[in-house]
């Protein structure tokens, strides 16, 4: 879609705010561009699902519009906020599916690997999303956010509202069990042994 | 780090730069859906828009004051008892006797004194410039 960046990228988050509570339309258009992203890449990655992505991310996204009169600039990021509420967005639904007896995920983990000539880097990103959705639900938050984010512990901390060994706990347990399911697809996933 | 996650690390670090390396991304109707619940949102609030800096952090004191006065009912109620107080000194009822002066302490008094409507503005004022 054809927007204009209007506002620079160095604008902070906080000012795109604050200008966006004052009216300014260039916020607007700056913060969807620059935020919604991130909420659907986190979504996608938490449910497996790109329907239900798009419609989380354009709920968090809503969720922000809304509070931007009241935020305080400095007290958190702005991206915290997003991706406290994108998380937490994520549960509800998951919660809402395990209450109607459905697990896409593991349907999705469990599917017949691609024949090998035909994958590609594609596919090797979708048998990591594929694992993902097998991880307990808070394994995969954390292992989502540090490693495909590129968060900091303290951050997912903050976050997942856990402290920072938790953190690190969950994401060791998630890697093992990934590590485990993505480790005989290394070479059959153009991996070879390196 | 524990060698078995770093033997995990090593496994599934390629994993994790082709994922990072193909983020899904909002498609066009999903950004127009959030632009556009952002413009409404700014169109349902304009007063909220232009309440921005030293316009906002002078109603913020504005918000405290009458939330501890229990909203704007609260609030109010104290203007109908300066106007009442008022009336009351007019009208030479305020003569009751030391009793309801006692019953209404200082406040009565001041209210009583010098303060109509706009005398209670001012008080709110000074209270909120003190806050």
């Amino acid at each position: 879609m054809a927007m204009a960046f209007d506002l620079t990228d160095d604008t902070s988050d906080d000012d795109l705010l604050a200008r966006f509570a004052a009216g300014e339309a260039a916020a607007a258009r700056a913060l969807t561009l620059r935020l919604t992203p991130v909420a659907l890449r986190v979504a996608q990655r938490m449910l497996g699902d790109a329907a239900e992505a798009e419609d989380v991310a354009q709920e968090a996204m809503l969720r922000l519009w809304r509070i931007a009169p009241d935020w305080r600039p400095g007290v958190a990021r702005v991206s915290t906020w997003l991706y406290r509420v994108t998380v937490n967005l994520c549960t509800d639904r998951l919660r809402r599916r395990r209450g109607v007896g459905l697990e896409a995920a593991g349907e999705v983990a469990d599917g017949a690997p691609a024949p090998v000539s035909t994958l590609i880097e594609a596919d090797r990103a979708a048998a990591l999303e594929a694992a993902l959705m097998s991880l307990p639900e808070r394994q995969r938050q954390a292992v989502v956010l540090r490693h495909i984010e590129g968060l900091s512990n303290p951050e997912i901390a903050d976050i997942l509202g856990i402290g920072v060994e938790a953190v690190e706990s969950l994401t060791a347990r998630g890697k093992r069990a990934l590590a485990a399911l993505l480790a005989g697809r290394r070479e059959e996933l153009g991996y070879g042994d390196d | 780090m524990a060698m078995t996650e770093r033997e995990d690390d090593r496994v599934l670090e390629p994993f994790f730069a082709a994922a990072r390396a193909r983020p899904p991304e909002p498609g066009p109707d999903v950004l127009a859906r959030v632009l556009a619940e952002a413009e409404a949102v700014q169109a349902a609030r304009p007063a909220a828009g232009r309440d921005t800096g030293a316009a906002a952090a002078g109603s913020s004191g504005w918000r405290a004051l009458i939330g501890v006065l229990g909203g704007w009912g609260g609030a109010g109620g104290l203007l109908a008892a300066g106007v009442a107080g008022l009336w009351i000194g007019f009208s030479g009822i305020g003569a009751l006797g030391a009793a309801s002066t006692e019953l209404w302490g200082g406040a009565g008094a001041i209210l009583d004194a010098d303060l109509g409507a706009d005398g209670v503005f001012s008080l709110i004022l000074d209270l909120e410039a003190e806050a």
